[in-house]
Order: C-alpha cells, then structure tokens, then sequence
C-alpha cells in the first residue's frame, strides 16, 4: 500500500472509520509480528502482538501524528511488551540460537535461491546469527520501515549507536552471504542453518 | 576488492531502494534480501476485528466528541436529561411517538418536546419553526435565509400526517435513541431496558437483531415521500450552518419585533438545526486543546503516553 493511502486510513481511523482502520492494522500487522518474533519466543509473539494492539487502541484518543509516528508508536510499545514478557518470566533475552535442525519451509543459505522467497524466510536471513542488538535494528529499519532516529528512540540508543550497530550488521551480512547467496564458511561462526531463533 | 560501505549506500540498501541489478556485485545478494523481507499487507488475522473495533471505539474524533459532550455546562447537561426523560415518557403513551415524529401533536406539546430532544440531538419536527426562522432571518441579516428555509420544511414535515402508522417504529426508535444518549451522557442515571420499550424489543427480536441495529435501519417516515417536494429534504445535515462570524451589516432603525419573542427562538433553532456542525467544530476544537499540552504529535509525546503499562 501507499504510504499517502496509509495516511489517508489513519485518519480517517481517527474519525472512527473501522475499514479504514482495518487497512491500517492489516498493513502493518505483519511488521510488528516480524518484529516481536525476532525478539520474543515464537510461541508467545502472537500474543505478545495482541497485547501492543490493544494496549495502542486504548491510547489511541490522546495518539496525535501521521503514519510515521503511528508506526513509531506501535512498535514503542510493542518493544516494551516485550521486555515486559522477559520481566513477568524473570528471565533476560538470550542472543539469537539457530536450531540445529533446520526448518523444511526455510531453505538453507546455501541453496544459493534469493528470488521468491517468502518475508518470513527473507527476514530469517537477515538477522540470522546477528546479534539481538543488531537484528532489533536491521528488523526497525527494513521490516518496520523506521528512519535512524525513530528506531534510536525505541531501542533507547542514540542514533549514532544505531547507526553503528546497523553497519557491523551490514558487514556481518555482506561477508556471510556472497554476491551469488552462497555461504562463507569461512565467516565468524555463522551456522549453516536458516531454521527459526529464539527457542528460549 | 569490496566497496566502501558509505552510510548513503547503506541507507539505500536498508531503505529498499537500492536496487540489486545497481547494487556492488558483494552486496547485490542482501540487496534482494532486503527487498523480500518487507511484509505484505495481509488479512485474515484472527485479532483484526477486536483489534479494529477497540481501536474505533476509542478514536480520536469519537473520544472528542464525549470529551465535548462531557465538558458541557452542568445546567445545560441536567436539562438535556431532564428534557429526554420527559420526552421519553410522553413518547412511550400510545402512539405519542408516532404523533410526534410526524408532527402530529399538538402545537404546544410539539415546539417542548422539539426544543427538548433538539438538546440531545433528536430532530423532530416544530410547528413554530418557520417562525423562529423569520425571526432568525430577521437578526441575522440575509444569512439567516437558510433557516427560514429550514423552518419551511419543519412546517410541510408537520403537516404530513398521513404517515403516522409507519411512523411509530420510527417514532419509537426516536425515543429510545433519546433515552439512550441521555443516559450515556449520565452514568449515575438508572438506566432503561427493553421491557420499557415492548414494541421495539418484539421488533428487533422478531429481526433476530439489536435495538439498536434495527433503528439504524428505520428511516424517517417523510423520506422517500414524493407529495412534495419540500418535504424530502430531512431536517437537519443538508441545511446551511449557523452564521459564526460578525454580521456583514448592522441593522438600522428599531426592532421590528420585541428581543423577548427573537432571543427565546434563538437557541431553540441553532441547537435544533446546527447540533450536528456545532458539536464537530467543537470536538476537534476540544481534541486538539488537549492535546496540545503533550506536544505536536512528535514521536517521543506519543512514545510516552504508549507505554500501555
């Protein structure tokens, strides 16, 4: 969609419009579940997403700006659910773990096939082996479609840091997939594995 | 030899638009990636419609709108209560609803009860209307045109009473829509049930529907009439707005009728008329006050109050 199309639903969804409104959740729900499913365990993202949606929808009078800062807003507290989830469980987030096993409907690195893969498998590839830090800021800049600062405010980073962290990650990238999608097995320890993370 | 990662080719390549065919021959892989990680908008989310329902419940221009209705002077809010009850009541006796939708009531009984619901929004026709809107025009200047006109189509809406058997439905839908706003606006008020209105209840059961959904389906009895052709335009949501600003011109010479008669059908017709326009103008004037202690709309405002927690 658009972005002048987004626009255009949102406020007319803050005039109570429900299809409009409906095109802004379907727009950007697919995003935010990429997101909370990098960061949290896959089992619990669904909720996890459910939980930001109404927590924003409750707030959604006193929400003034555009799409950018709706999708700004929606992510801030789909971060803090997150970390509110990590707190409830007294547990801490743990970098990113490759199975051992890969996943049949994630094809390895290897096959050297990019065209026609699915998002999910695309997003797989990005953050696989990244750090949590670095993933988080790969998935707010191309997932989320969030600007440099935008994603400094979420992750509470300066947009220097974030800058920083989005360089290693593209060098990390560049080194670990060639130009023709093989993988460099000679890399920093990167697994051969595009199978899902965080079995936390 | 791998080419410098600049923070413009870097922002290209995140933000998409650095296409792989233009891409270094060692980023030209992620370049795809990247591309193929942007998700589709997709639906069939089994959250979408509690999600989208909790979202337009509590949007802006709703939440205004109680936000105004809230702030009201606390005469004006017991009136309207006041005004509602006793509408309620005086519709709910055999066929008053139908009488009053159609205008069939008598004169006196009529302008009350349409200067009552007018205060909750409820249009239903006044016999005394085309003469508040001359002594309206006669204040206003030329502007005030447009709700003599407007007291014309109450007038032809009154005199219709040919329609008062369809009518009840609609007459009754007109009472409780009344009640219910009258309550909404009171919370500490008891409130009603469809035991109090039997016809409406049998009606939307009959319909295996709410009170509610079978009301937002009951037109009013004049739509649709071709008699005339006055008679069709509905009395309020077509009609010119209420004059805001100063007068073009000042009125010379004495007043042609006492201020008493002009200044008591003054409210009565801006209210009854306008309701619609003033409370609009006047949620997204409340809305925007409000918020204008949290900042412009910046990321961080709204971070702050997103927290959900």
């Amino acid at each position: 969609m658009e972005e002048v199309d987004l626009e255009a639903a949102l406020q007319a969804a803050r005039s109570g419009d429900d299809a409009a409104m409906a095109v802004v959740f379907r727009s950007l729900h697919p995003a935010l579940l990429q997101y909370v499913r990098v960061r949290a365990p896959y089992a619990a993202a669904e909720d996890l997403v459910a939980e930001t949606w109404l927590a924003a929808a409750e707030k959604f009078g006193s929400f003034s700006g555009g799409v950018t800062d709706f999708r700004a807003w929606i992510f801030t507290i789909a971060h803090r659910r997150v970390i509110d989830h990590y707190r409830r469980g007294g547990r801490r987030p743990t970098p990113f773990v490759l199975e051992e096993t890969p996943d049949p409907a994630v094809p390895d690195v290897a096959d050297g096939v990019v065209d026609g893969m699915t998002s999910d498998q695309a997003i797989n590839r990005l953050v696989a082996g990244l750090p949590p830090d670095q993933a988080e800021v790969l998935v707010l800049r191309v997932v989320a479609e969030l600007g440099v600062d935008q994603a400094a405010t979420i992750m509470g980073k300066s947009p220097g840091a974030i800058r920083v962290l989005q360089h290693r990650a593209i060098r990390r990238l560049r080194s670990s997939l060639s130009a023709n999608g093989e993988l460099d097995v000679s890399g920093r320890g990167r697994s051969r594995s595009g199978g899902r993370r965080n079995q936390r | 030899m791998w080419h410098h990662l600049d923070s413009e080719l870097e922002e290209r390549l995140l933000s998409g638009a650095l296409h792989p065919d233009d891409a270094p021959p060692e980023l030209r892989h992620l370049a795809r990636v990247v591309r193929a990680a942007r998700p589709q908008a997709v639906s069939g989310s089994p959250v979408e419609q509690s999600v989208v329902s909790a979202f337009v419940a509590n949007a802006p221009g709703v939440a205004g709108q109680v936000q105004l209705v809230g702030r009201k002077r606390m005469l004006t809010k017991f009136m309207t209560v006041k005004a509602a009850s006793l509408a309620a009541g005086l519709l709910l006796v055999g066929g008053g609803a139908a009488a009053a939708a159609t205008g069939s009531l008598p004169a006196s009984v009529q302008s009350g009860l349409s200067g009552g619901l007018s205060h909750v929004g409820i249009s239903i026709p006044n016999p005394h209307a085309s003469e508040q809107g001359k002594a309206h025009a006669a204040d206003h200047g030329s502007t005030g045109a447009g709700n003599g006109s407007t007291g014309a189509n109450h007038g032809s809406a009154a005199a219709d009473n040919s329609q008062a058997g369809s009518a009840d439905l609609y007459g009754q839908c007109t009472a409780w829509t009344a009640v219910t706003k009258a309550m909404a606006n009171n919370p500490t008020a008891a409130g009603h049930s469809q035991a109090d209105f039997p016809k409406l209840a049998a009606a939307a059961k009959a319909g295996n529907e709410s009170i509610a959904q079978l009301c937002a389906t009951v037109s009013r009895p004049s739509e649709g009439s071709t008699t005339t052709t006055t008679s069709t335009t509905p009395p309020t949501g077509t009609e010119p707005t209420h004059p805001t600003g100063p007068p073009t011109s000042v009125p010379e010479g004495p007043p042609s009728s006492l201020p008493g008669n002009a200044g008591s059908h003054a409210p009565d017709s801006t209210t009854h008329d306008n309701s619609g326009d003033h409370g609009s103008a006047g949620s997204t004037t409340t809305t925007s006050a409000s918020r204008s202690g949290r900042g412009d709309g910046s990321t961080s405002s709204n971070t702050a109050g997103g927290a959900g927690r």
